[in-house]
């Protein structure tokens, strides 16, 4: 806990008329020793568009006050009162913060001194819909009065004298929402009487981001170093040889940025907790003994070099990488005093880069960059081709990077809860809401629509307002401009099912507008005529050939019920339905749009008559279950069908004139993937020589269709479990994610 | 607009208030890992040991009559698995509790923020259920078995780690 100071408001009103921001001259009075410094206020120029806040009343426990000019905060028996207020950090991604300071100006200040604590707050709310009761509209607090961290980040007198700013140093929650290890999610900051129900009314009043007075509008003051940017590594005989540039200054420059620190360890590991402290020095001596953690320090600089040539013959004489062996680097930007872009105890949003040296090309390894989820994440990114790859998280954070650097696109966006599906994405001249949009869904009902560039949310909604009708899989998005004319929605339809694990009947089908996200209509399991729905893990598929949408499901483990479901995208009607036994994988549609290819969790392949979901033919695989949707390459029948199962991946050939299946012979094969590891689903398309496969041994392979042999292979992370890859061909790059909190973009191909 | 009279007029009255400890700080906990197989139990520096707080934590098949507790579960079968918290001297007010679940390897697969409030008169006892949804997951799709760990913490105070085993 940190006991934080009070701001004369008539001083701060006269340094704001002289141009002075009096929050950020009091953090660099105290301060020299950050890089930048930014003040994060409400206005005219800075709208705050992700900011938020409110006050929330135990008196009136239902009542929303989003749109006051005031924030209130009492103490009073049975009617206490809370403020709530929240940041849009966007200007300041890709930073290691050094120091936060909330400040709130108090127009009117209680009758008697009370200490008032900031705490950090836990759950995702809504400015317009916040109240002491629920944290939006028609969903509870998970404690009446706001989900916080138990304890205050910090805590501040009042006094007694009104028209002053009081100040809360947040650092610690901050740097929290910036890179922690485990980032957690910024829902922002709670302020609350430290000494609640008071018998006698002891109320502070505050301005709001509401308030008439800019000035006078809540800010968050915040110094940082910003971390380098564009951080390359590429491999050869004996180096590495990392490149970097830096980027130009977004606030205050206390500090300029005189120079980097570069760690490096073999394995590739080099854990978010390795970060050099503050006001130290470092340098690299004779045999590189001089380490931070399990990382050796490679690279110091007092100057702004963009290029360190990790090598005997280049910058590295002491301790060269060695020729097959991984290794990971980070790239610390700092600045005279020796503070470094860490935030904290963490470095989880600094560059990370790593490389393999060999003799031959195919044995080194580049990775382009990677960025820290804080959590496993298996699913494949969404992609704007050359412009944005969306990376969604179960740590309740979604980011978005450029595809080919890592570099931050937006600060990443906070929502209700994990994301575990792919986020389709659509670019502005495709998408009918006229944005570059990410539709995602998360585990607690919510759907979102947010802006591509900015992370800004479009929408947002749970459109059943229950949070048991979690979404596991991403939206299925189908584009107006792609349809055909039997398509008759105004916009982009965007489509769901439920994972509600309570009920193996009633779970549904959800068709959203998406330029609004209101609902335009749902199919509901065991309701009007439908049979039973189970739990739907899987992306719905458009089909445009059919105007159709496909969607899968579990069948309460066996085949009374259906697991596959054609639906008209117009009214959300039933068209046709099958019975496959539990399904977790999404359909695949062949471009001729006569037969669907989905695999079962028995491990049995299918192909299905688009026309009326009979089965065409199936083959029983003999591997436990299908991972992921089955890969077809080729745009007419015969079809060559590749999907993954438990440990092996297969390649089989399937006639749509004969309705057979071929699982032996030209054309087909069946790998057992490297030490039994488990694939992910197959990447490729018609028309590629290869398809990509990541697997739990971290290791990506590349296998040729023709042969199935694994021609090539790309160990990024060993030990943990790569997810499902995707590609950007616009930039060739392969993006993939993994079990240890981390994705990867290497070259493609390799 | 909302303005707020926060200082009526008259004499100063007695202040009346209710007590609110530091929350984790001012507690010692105690992990008890009950109906679990093997009892363990880990104890906490306390800085205030006539305070107990403890904390006794179950696993179950979410869709298993009566939620039986176990510490084997088979993910082909598995819906959720529920990871059931008995709160017990807890300290009045809100708390944040923090479940994380760790994979074989040590990684991080997914963690769980819950707040929960401790009303007066409830002798410091909450119960809390999280579950971690396993049916059509990654934990499927991908095989995620083995013997996992599950760490719990209370207001940014670890409380201690329990394992379950997850089998093909």
């Amino acid at each position: 806990m940190v006991s934080s100071m009070r701001v004369p408001g008539s001083l701060k009103r006269k340094l704001r008329a002289a141009g002075l921001l009096i929050a950020g001259l009091a953090v660099a009075a105290r301060s020299t020793r950050a890089n930048e410094m930014v003040v994060l206020q409400k206005t005219g120029a800075n709208p705050q568009a992700r900011a938020a806040d409110s006050w929330i009343d135990q008196g009136s426990t239902g009542t929303n006050h989003g749109g006051s000019t005031t924030l209130q905060v009492t103490s009073s028996n049975g009617a206490n009162q809370r403020a709530l207020v929240e940041f849009d950090l966007s200007s300041i991604s890709n930073s290691g913060i050094k120091l936060a300071t909330l400040t709130l100006f108090m127009a009117t200040a209680p009758s008697a001194s009370r200490t008032y604590g900031a705490y950090r707050v836990t759950s995702r709310w809504i400015e317009s819909g916040v109240t002491w009761a629920s944290r939006l509209a028609g969903f509870a607090w998970g404690a009446a009065g706001g989900d916080v961290n138990g304890a205050a980040t910090a805590t501040t007198a009042t006094g007694t004298t009104s028209n002053v700013s009081l100040n809360w140093t947040i650092t610690a929650d901050v740097q929290q929402w910036f890179g922690s290890a485990s980032p957690i999610a910024n829902y922002g900051t709670l302020i609350r009487d430290q000494t609640e129900n008071s018998a006698t009314v002891r109320t502070g009043i505050f301005s709001s981001m509401d308030n008439a007075t800019q000035a006078n509008r809540p800010s968050l003051t915040v110094n940082f170093v910003q971390n380098v940017q564009g951080v390359s590594s590429t491999a050869g005989n004996g180096q590495i040889l990392l490149k970097w540039s830096y980027p130009a200054a977004i606030g205050t420059v206390l500090s300029a940025t005189n120079g980097v620190l570069i760690l490096r360890e073999a394995g590739g590991a080099l854990s978010s907790a390795i970060v050099p402290t503050d006001g130290t020095a470092y340098t690299r001596n004779a045999g590189c003994t001089n380490v931070i953690g399990a990382a050796t320090i490679v690279f110091s600089s007092n100057s702004l070099p963009t290029t360190f040539n990790d090598s005997a013959a280049g910058d590295n004489a002491d301790c060269p990488p060695a020729n097959g062996t991984l290794y990971a680097y980070k790239v610390f930007a700092k600045d005279a005093a020796n503070n470094y872009s860490a935030s904290g105890a963490s470095s989880q949003f600094v560059p990370l880069v790593a490389g393999t040296p060999n003799t031959t090309a195919s044995g080194q390894l580049s990775v382009l960059w990677n960025v820290g989820t804080g959590s496993t994440t298996l699913a494949a990114p969404g992609i704007i081709p050359g412009t944005v790859a969306a990376i969604a998280t179960s740590s309740n954070i979604t980011y978005g990077v450029v595809p080919n650097s890592g570099n931050p696109v937006f600060t990443p966006v906070s929502t209700d809860a994990a994301i575990t599906g792919r986020p389709p994405i659509l670019p502005s001249a495709s998408a009918s809401i006229g944005a570059n949009v990410i539709y995602t869904a998360d585990a607690n009902g919510f759907v979102y629509a947010l802006n591509a560039l900015t992370g800004d949310f479009l929408w947002s909604t749970n459109p059943t307002g229950l949070v048991a009708n979690t979404f596991t899989a991403g939206p299925g998005v189908l584009v107006k401009g792609f349809a055909s004319a039997a398509y008759t929605g105004t916009h982009d339809l965007v489509v769901l099912g439920t994972r509600n694990s309570g009920t193996t009947t009633g779970n549904r089908i959800l068709g959203l507008d998406g330029n609004a996200g209101t609902m335009t209509w749902q199919l509901l399991g065991n309701s009007g005529g439908n049979p039973a729905m189970d739990i739907v893990v899987a992306t719905p598929f458009v089909d445009y050939v059919n105007n159709a949408i496909w969607v899968t499901s579990n069948s309460a483990g066996g085949v009374a019920q259906p697991s596959l479901w054609k639906v008209n995208p117009n009214t959300g009607a039933r068209l046709a339905t099958a019975n496959l036994g539990n399904i977790s994988n999404a359909p695949y549609v062949s471009v001729a749009g006569e037969t669907l290819f989905v695999g079962n969790d028995a491990g049995t392949l299918y192909a299905i008559n688009t026309s009326n979901a009979a089965t065409r033919a199936s083959y029983a695989a003999g591997d436990t279950r299908v991972a992921g949707s089955a890969v077809v390459l080729n745009y007419s029948s015969p079809y060559t069908v590749v999907f993954s199962g438990a440990t092996t991946v297969k390649a089989v050939i399937f006639n749509s004139t004969t309705n057979t299946f071929t699982t032996s012979g030209a054309g087909t094969w069946s790998i057992a993937m490297p030490g039994g590891c488990a694939p992910s689903e197959p990447l490729g398309y018609p028309g590629f020589a290869k398809i990509y496969v990541g697997c739990s041994d971290g290791t990506m392979y590349q296998i040729d269709i023709a042969s199935g042999a694994i021609d090539k292979s790309k160990s990024l992370r060993p030990g943990s479990t790569l997810g499902d890859p995707t590609l950007d061909l616009t930039l060739s790059v392969l993006i993939v994610g993994s079990t240890s909190s981390r994705v990867y973009a290497i070259s493609f191909p390799f | 607009m909302v303005t707020s009279s926060s200082n009526p007029p008259g004499p100063p009255q007695r202040e009346c208030f209710r007590k609110r400890p530091t929350l984790a700080l001012a507690a010692s906990f105690l992990l008890t890992l009950a109906g679990c197989g093997p009892t363990s139990q880990s104890q906490l520096p306390s800085m205030n040991p006539g305070t107990a707080a403890q904390a006794a934590v179950s696993f179950c098949d979410s869709s298993a009559a009566n939620c039986t507790s176990g510490t084997s579960f088979a993910i082909t079968s598995l819906r959720d698995l529920n990871v059931v918290v008995d709160w017990q001297n807890l300290q009045t007010g809100t708390h944040a509790q923090k479940i994380s679940f760790i994979l074989p390897g040590g990684e991080l697969y997914q963690a769980f923020v819950k707040s929960f409030a401790v009303a007066d008169g409830a002798n410091g006892a909450v119960t809390t259920v999280e579950a971690l949804p396993v049916a059509g997951t990654w934990i499927t799709q991908r095989g995620l078995t083995g013997m996992w760990s599950v760490t719990l913490e209370l207001d940014g105070q670890a409380i201690g780690t329990r394992t379950v085993q997850f089998t093909p």
